[in-house]
Parts: structure tokens; C-alpha cells; sequence
């Protein structure tokens, strides 16, 4: 009986240890050939290179981020239901990891309206840093393609307020481009728990 | 013949009970704090703080203390251009909200005026009525 609280011990602490986040999305098993020998390796979804421009007039691409974990949800300037909230819990993750170089933000517009010079003033408006958090616009098409990447529904649609249907998600991507976490960034305590997660994707090795 | 009585009345006190229970809790949700959670709220925040220079809050909001005739029309028909609320100057379009009834603007105008740390008068239905009149 002994030996068996004994080892139930050393299993949860080494759970507690190895707190690693799931990977998201769908895997590939595929067979390579090493040194002549079949391998099969684990291919995970990973976010494919995309181009955009931000509040700065800048080009922002999938190299922007790398050696970065980022953070990333689709809205728009405009949207009078859900992304005055998600704007708000985005800001925790700002202020949380301002001056943290490993993390970035990067928000899509999905509003054909939101040119550059609408999202400056916004970014001017929410007191937040090109640098750090990155408001992008671009063909509305490559957005749309872009949030399927993220696992995030956008539509346009004329009866929704705004004229836009998406969903307030956060995406956690890590270094590799693999999704690792998301969150209804509209309820905070969510949110309060997606930023644990980013602790400990900081944290892995 | 008293322990029959008292049984058939425990029933009718228990069902009292209840819908006494019942008046207590649906009491405490009027309609303007429902209909500031389904139409305000998303943008101004439950607790009534807005958010950063993009959207004013409805709290302490000096704006409301000076212009209480003005709340009706700013719901019903939204908001365009520039104003200045505790200092701060703010140029966000507030979607209208042509759907609210007459008397529903009155519950939401009344329920605002009296929480989120407002101490503004309470209006009455014909004033509402006579400001919907006046707007621009």
C-alpha cells in the first residue's frame, strides 16, 4: 500500500514538472527515410507564410514572428458586439508581456473598411505599440484564408451588426508555428487562463 | 380533525413559499440593467468603464450629469462625431437602437442614470417621450 502512494506521488510530481500544452489540429503520420532506414515522423498543422500591412503602413510576414510566440484574433475597428470586449482582454496579454521580447500580438482586420490609417488611429486610441502588437489589414480573401488557419470562423454578412460574423477566439501559436492554445477572448476568465498557458509554453523547453 | 388541517394547509404554504422565493430572486434583475446587458454592455463593459480613448464610459460620466435630456435620442438613434465625456475626447460611431420602445428607453435611461455611480434625476416616461420628440 505503501509503495503504491509511494509511486502515485512520483507520477504526480512528475506531472507537475512536465507541464507541456497540447498540440492543435490535425497530424500526418509520414515515413521518411533516415540513414536508410523508414522513420515515421509526426507532421502537426502549422501556419503556412502570409503577408500583411500594418497600423505602421509596414509589411508584416510569418517572419516577423519567428523565434516568437505570438498571439493572434481576427475584428474589426467598427464592430459594435463583441470586439470592444476582446480588445479589452487583449490588453491584459499586453500590458501582461509589454516588455517581454519573446511574445508578440497580431490582430486581423476583417473589415474591408479598416484601412491603414483607421487602424493607426485605433492603435492611438488603445495606447498600444506597432512594435508589440500588430494591427493588420490585406486582401480580404488571404484574411479569410488566414483565420481558417487559426481555426477561426469570418463571414461577411450583412445581417450581423457591422456586417461581419466571426468568433472571439485567441490563438497561441509557438516558435514552430503550431497551435497551442486558444480562449474565448470575450470572457475573462478565459482569458485569466490562456495566460497561464502562455507561461508555460514560455517555459518549455 | 386539527392534524388534517394542518396537513392540507402545508401544500398551500409551501407553493406560498415558493412564489414568494421566486419574487425575491427575479426581483433583483429590472428591465433596464437586462436591456443594458444585451444592448451596451459589449462595448461599454458591464461594470460601465468603456475602453481606453475608443469608447466612453457611462460611469461617474459627467457628460450624463449635463445632458440628461439627451441620453433618449444618443440610444435611439446613435452617436457620430465627436464627445467629450470626463475630459476625454472620444470620435467612435455608437451604432443607434431603433428597436427599443419608448418605455424601454425609459427603463435603460433611468437605470443608468441611477447605477455605474450616476446620481442623475430619474426621468419620467413623458419626459422621455418629449426628448425622443427633439432629437436631431
Amino acid at each position: 500500500m505503501k509503495y503504491i502512494l509511494f509511486l502515485l506521488l512520483i507520477v504526480l510530481f512528475a506531472c507537475e514538472q512536465e507541464k507541456k500544452l497540447p498540440i492543435l489540429g490535425e497530424r500526418q503520420a509520414i515515413d521518411k527515410e533516415v540513414n536508410g532506414k523508414i522513420v515515421t515522423d509526426t507532421v502537426y498543422h502549422t501556419v503556412p507564410a502570409f503577408s500583411f500591412i500594418n497600423q505602421d503602413g509596414q509589411t508584416v510576414t510569418d517572419k516577423t514572428f519567428e523565434g516568437k510566440i505570438y498571439v493572434t484574433d481576427f475584428f474589426f475597428t467598427t464592430c459594435p458586439s463583441i470586439c470592444p470586449k476582446m480588445k479589452q482582454q487583449m490588453l491584459r496579454v499586453y500590458e501582461k508581456y509589454k516588455n517581454d521580447d519573446r511574445v508578440l500580438i497580431l490582430s486581423h482586420s476583417i473589415s474591408r473598411e479598416d484601412s491603414v490609417a483607421v487602424l493607426k488611429e485605433y492603435a492611438k486610441k488603445i495606447n498600444i505599440e506597432s512594435k508589440k502588437w500588430h494591427l493588420v489589414t490585406g486582401k480580404w480573401t488571404d484574411i479569410e484564408t488566414m483565420a481558417k488557419q487559426y481555426f477561426i470562423g469570418v463571414q461577411e454578412d450583412a445581417d450581423e451588426p457591422g456586417g461581419y460574423l466571426h468568433n472571439g477566439n485567441f490563438v497561441l501559436v509557438d516558435k514552430q508555428k503550431r497551435i497551442r492554445a486558444t480562449c474565448d477572448g470575450t470572457n475573462p476568465k478565459d482569458v485569466e487562463k490562456f495566460l497561464l498557458d502562455m507561461d508555460i509554453l514560455l517555459n518549455e523547453k | 380533525m386539527k392534524n388534517k388541517l394542518l396537513w392540507g394547509a402545508l401544500p398551500v404554504i409551501f407553493f406560498a413559499g415558493l412564489l414568494i422565493g421566486n419574487i425575491f430572486v427575479f426581483k433583483t434583475k429590472e428591465q433596464g440593467q437586462i436591456l443594458y446587458e444585451q444592448h451596451c454592455a459589449s462595448c461599454h463593459m458591464e461594470k460601465g468603464e468603456g475602453l481606453a480613448q475608443l469608447i466612453p464610459p457611462v460611469t461617474k460620466s459627467d457628460w450624463l450629469a449635463q445632458n440628461p435630456s439627451k441620453l433618449a435620442c444618443l440610444i435611439r438613434y446613435g452617436q457620430k462625431g465627436e464627445i467629450t465625456v470626463n475630459g476625454i475626447k472620444y470620435n467612435q460611431p455608437m451604432p443607434p437602437n431603433s428597436r427599443l420602445t419608448e418605455i424601454e428607453i425609459h427603463n435603460l435611461v433611468n437605470y443608468i442614470f441611477n447605477n455605474f455611480e450616476n446620481q442623475v434625476q430619474k426621468r419620467s416616461l413623458d419626459k422621455i417621450r418629449e426628448d425622443l420628440n427633439t432629437c436631431n
